[in-house]
């Protein structure tokens, strides 16, 4: 599968682009001030930030620490007040032009009225991809997340967990370099989340994909992530940036290891020291 | 077959309440010994409905006519017009203020200026029904189109999707259950409008023949041709279902999800 992938994935632009730069998607000095009635609120300051090739990097932070905002800012969906944002080396919009930017929303955010199919197809439509090339990608990432035979399914009659399959697989779908995931997995029950917490591992691996993933969970950020970004909130700062030294494949049982435990001890003490 | 059965039985009650009023009014007309002039039994407006029954018909279709091009027309507009407000926040802005005075207009009391200026047949008729369609369907219409979850315009908008995509593919789509919506209200409106144009002056279509049948002071006429609005407006109701019903077919948590919330 991984091959068909990039038998058909580089479309040109993106290739070039690539790999010379070291960090694909850097924030430099970033701040964001939202002007609300009871005036300014300072939702993010100074974020120095650098996220390198098909790296799997965690914002993990309280709610209202500017996590979301700080995606939606890569996403190029919000403006920073200050500090600039470089994708590949350049601006967002020229970034976006080509592409590289796939979103997983919480609650998976699909089309009510388009099945499985044809909700993957929706970023191809949009980007004109031709129509064979079209069907092979469909076919290829909904085979990739395990969602074969419910082609023709709608979206309410999925669930929960596979409404979440189907959103990664329309974000995969066009094969952006990146894959901005803001709490994916946040809806779902914690049996579930842990089998998608291993298949978005999987999937990872296969597709060598950055990914910028959003949560709340530190032992999802400590099982997931090469690097786990501590937010801490009022105004949304870095507290620490922290390697992940768990080695990778990572299965489940490794949360009860000893490094687990401490990695996930050290993480929760850096949320809780404000 | 048992959904059908099921919904029968759910719908019994209300069928044997229908059925114990008529008997109870027939019983209530012979036991009073009331006129038929005054108040018909409803034995009296059914021999008339016979009898009639090929007059009916030929009104009906004048009526109906006039009533569900009136509709089509009112909605070709009322989505052409939303499709443009929702393009434009300017226009929005400035159309928005329109509407709401429009429809605190009684449109039904401009009945007799339309007769002035479109004389006193089909084009009146068709006139009114239009006006009064036309605002249900337009609000919904730019409901539907703009209630579209945030996300989902971030995630077009990543894409660099044109105002044509988010259109199509997502505005429109996302109003299909509030525009049924619409018409359902829509639909009774239009009838009642070509019925009231045709009660200002005109030679056909069931307001003229309650006209006629009250100047003759034909009661169960009157009933009769009432009753036969009423079947027209219901008949209309159940073509725009059975069109919702083939739209929305396999989505129907879309239609009640979105709706209910």
């Amino acid at each position: 599968m991984a091959r068909v992938s990039t038998a058909v994935s580089l479309r040109g632009d993106d290739a070039k682009v690539s790999s010379a730069i070291r960090g694909v998607i850097t924030l430099d000095n970033v701040t964001k001030v939202f002007q609300t009635r009871q005036g300014e609120v300072r939702a993010l300051d100074g974020i120095q930030l650098s996220i390198r090739d098909k790296e799997f990097v965690s914002l993990l932070g309280s709610s209202g620490c500017g996590k979301s905002t700080i995606l939606g800012i890569i996403a190029g969906l919000t403006k920073p007040s200050s500090g600039t944002l470089k994708v590949h080396g350049k601006s967002i919009d020229v970034a976006r032009q080509s592409h590289q930017i796939g979103l997983v929303f919480q609650d998976a955010v699909l089309l009510p009225w388009r099945t499985v199919y044809e909700n993957v197809a929706l970023p191809l439509e949009v980007l004109k991809f031709p129509r064979s090339e079209r069907r092979e990608r469909i076919k290829m990432v909904i085979d990739l997340v395990g969602l074969s035979g419910f082609e023709v399914r709608y979206p309410h009659e999925l669930s929960g967990g596979m409404r979440q399959r189907l959103g990664i697989a329309r974000a995969l779908s066009f094969n952006p370099r990146v894959l901005l995931m803001d709490e994916p997995f946040g809806a779902l029950d914690a049996i579930t989340r842990d089998k998608m917490s291993i298949e978005l591992l999987r999937i990872w691996e296969q597709q060598q994909k950055t990914v910028v993933f959003v949560t709340h969970s530190i032992s999802e950020a400590a099982l997931l992530s090469d690097r786990v970004v501590v937010l801490t909130p009022r105004p949304g700062r870095i507290a620490a940036i922290i390697d992940n030294p768990l080695p990778r494949p990572r299965p489940l049982h490794m949360r009860d290891s000893a490094e687990f435990v401490a990695l996930s001890l050290q993480l929760r003490n850096l949320l809780e020291t404000e | 077959m048992t959904d059908i059965l099921e919904a029968l039985r759910r719908s019994l009650a209300s069928i044997a309440a229908v059925i114990g009023f008529v008997v109870l009014w027939q019983l209530l007309v012979i036991a009073f010994n009331v006129p038929t002039w005054l108040l018909p039994a409803p034995t009296a407006i059914w021999a008339e409905f016979v009898k009639q029954a090929y007059l009916l018909g030929k009104h009906t279709v004048t009526t109906g006519a006039g009533a569900v091009s009136g509709l089509a027309i009112g909605t070709a507009s009322a989505l052409i017009l939303a499709i443009l407000m929702v393009q434009s926040r300017v226009l929005q802005r400035i159309l928005m203020p329109l509407l709401v005075i429009d429809q605190s207009v009684p449109k039904l009391a401009l009945a007799p200026i339309f007769v002035i200026w479109f004389g006193t047949g089909m084009m009146t008729r068709v006139v009114i029904a239009v006006v009064i369609s036309f605002f249900p369907i337009i609000i919904n219409a730019i409901r539907g189109m703009t209630t579209v979850d945030r996300r989902v315009n971030d995630l077009m908008t990543t894409l660099s999707a044109s105002r044509w995509d988010l259109l199509t593919k997502i505005q429109l789509p996302n109003a299909v259950p509030y525009i049924f919506a619409g018409l359902k209200v829509a639909v009774p409106l239009s009838v009642i409008g070509a019925v009231v144009a045709e009660f200002m002056q005109s030679d056909s279509g069931l307001g003229y023949v309650v006209l006629v049948a009250v100047g003759n002071v034909n009661t169960p006429m009157v009933f009769v041709s009432v009753l036969v609005m009423a079947l027209l407006s219901l008949g209309l109701f159940a073509v725009v279902s059975l069109g919702e019903w083939l739209v929305m077919r396999g989505r129907f948590n879309y239609l009640t999800i979105e709706l209910e919330n």
